[in-house]
C-alpha cells in the first residue's frame, strides 16, 4: 500500500527521536542508520530526509562526527551522541511516552468530557 | 570500488548539489557537500549500485533544499536573550551613524550628478541648436562638450543611487538576521 502523506509527516516529526535511539548503543555511519531504519518499516527513512537530519543533529549538538577506517573502501564518517545528545533522548523518550499514552487513550475513549 | 563512470555520475550529481547549495547560501556548503559525497561512497562501499544511490539521494536540487530546510529548524543557541538583544543594540547604534552617513552621502552625490547631467545634457543640446536662455551661461565652453560630458556625470551619479540601494538592502539584511528569533512553540 503506498504511504499516505499523513504517515510521512509523522515520520518526519518523530524521526529525530529514532535516530538518537539508534546511536545510543553504538557509533554508525549514514548508510548504516539508514539501512537499520529500513527494517522499521513505517519509520523507514529516505537519504534525502535523513542525512540533512544527521547535519542538523551535529550542528544543535546532539551528534558528533569522526572518521574511521572501512576495511573495503575509504574512511567512513561515523556519528555518535554526545552527552548533550543523549539529555535529547531522554527529553524525547518522555515527550513522546506522554504523547503516546494520551493518544491510545483517546482513540479507546474518545476526549474525556467535563 | 567506484570505476571512472561511477566516479563522473558522482561529481556531476556534487556539482549540482553545489551549485544550488550556494545559491540557498547554506553555512558551510562545502562541508555539507563534503558529508553528501561521503554519503555517497559509504552506500557504494556497503554494495548499492551507485545509480540506485544517487536515485535514493534524489535530484540534487531537491537534496539541498532538504538541508536547507532542516537547518533551517536549528535550535537557537542558549543564553538567553540578553546576548541577542545587546549584539542588536550594538548594531543599530553603530549601524545607524555609518548607515546616516552612507545614505546622506551617496543620495546627495546621486541626486545632484543625475540633476546636473541631465541639465547639461538639455542645455547643451539646446545650445547647440541655437536655442538661448538667458539664464544659460556656457562660460565660452562648446556645448557639445557639455552633450559629452553629460553621460559621465548621469553615470557617476546613478552608479551611487545603485550603491546606495545596495547598502539598505545590505544594511536591512544584517539587520533582519540579528533579530533574535524564538522557534514557535
Amino acid at each position: 500500500m503506498p504511504e499516505s502523506e499523513w504517515t510521512s509527516q509523522l515520520r518526519r516529526g518523530v524521526l529525530e527521536l529514532c535516530v538518537l535511539r539508534v546511536l545510543r548503543d553504538k557509533p554508525s555511519y549514514g548508510y548504516e542508520i539508514v539501512a537499520s531504519l529500513a527494517g522499521l518499516g513505517p519509520l523507514a527513512a529516505g537519504e534525502n530526509t535523513l542525512y540533512p537530519l544527521l547535519r542538523r543533529l551535529m550542528t544543535d549538538g546532539y551528534l558528533e562526527g569522526f572518521s574511521a577506517e572501512s576495511p573495503t573502501g575509504p574512511p567512513r564518517r561515523y556519528f555518535r551522541l554526545t552527552p548533550r545528545g543523549r539529555q535529547r533522548l531522554t527529553e524525547l523518550k518522555t515527550e513522546w511516552t506522554d504523547l503516546a499514552r494520551a493518544m491510545e487513550r483517546c482513540l479507546a475513549e474518545g476526549a474525556p468530557r467535563d | 570500488m567506484t570505476d571512472a563512470s561511477q566516479n563522473k555520475d558522482i561529481a556531476a550529481y556534487l556539482a549540482a548539489f553545489e551549485r544550488e547549495a550556494r545559491r540557498l547560501r547554506l553555512t558551510d556548503w562545502r562541508g555539507i557537500a563534503a558529508d553528501v559525497h561521503g554519503h555517497i561512497n559509504e552506500a557504494v562501499d556497503y554494495g548499492k549500485p551507485i545509480g540506485d544511490v544517487l536515485r535514493a539521494m534524489g535530484k540534487p536540487e531537491a537534496l539541498a533544499r532538504a538541508y536547507a530546510m532542516e537547518l533551517a529548524m536549528q535550535r537557537p543557541a542558549g543564553g538567553g536573550w540578553l546576548g541577542p538583544a545587546l549584539r542588536l543594540t550594538g548594531l543599530v547604534a553603530v549601524g545607524g551613524v555609518i548607515t546616516l552617513i552612507v545614505v546622506v552621502a551617496l543620495g546627495s552625490v546621486g541626486v545632484t550628478l543625475v540633476f546636473a547631467g541631465l541639465v547639461f545634457l538639455t542645455a547643451g543640446l539646446l545650445e547647440a541648436a541655437n536655442v538661448h536662455f538667458s539664464f544659460v551661461h556656457l562660460g565660452g565652453v562648446s556645448p557639445w562638450a557639455f552633450v559629452a560630458a553629460s553621460p559621465l556625470i548621469l553615470g557617476v551619479g546613478l552608479g551611487a543611487l545603485w550603491l546606495l540601494v545596495r547598502y539598505v538592502r545590505f544594511a536591512a539584511g544584517q539587520l533582519v538576521r540579528s533579530v533574535p528569533v524564538r522557534a514557535a512553540a
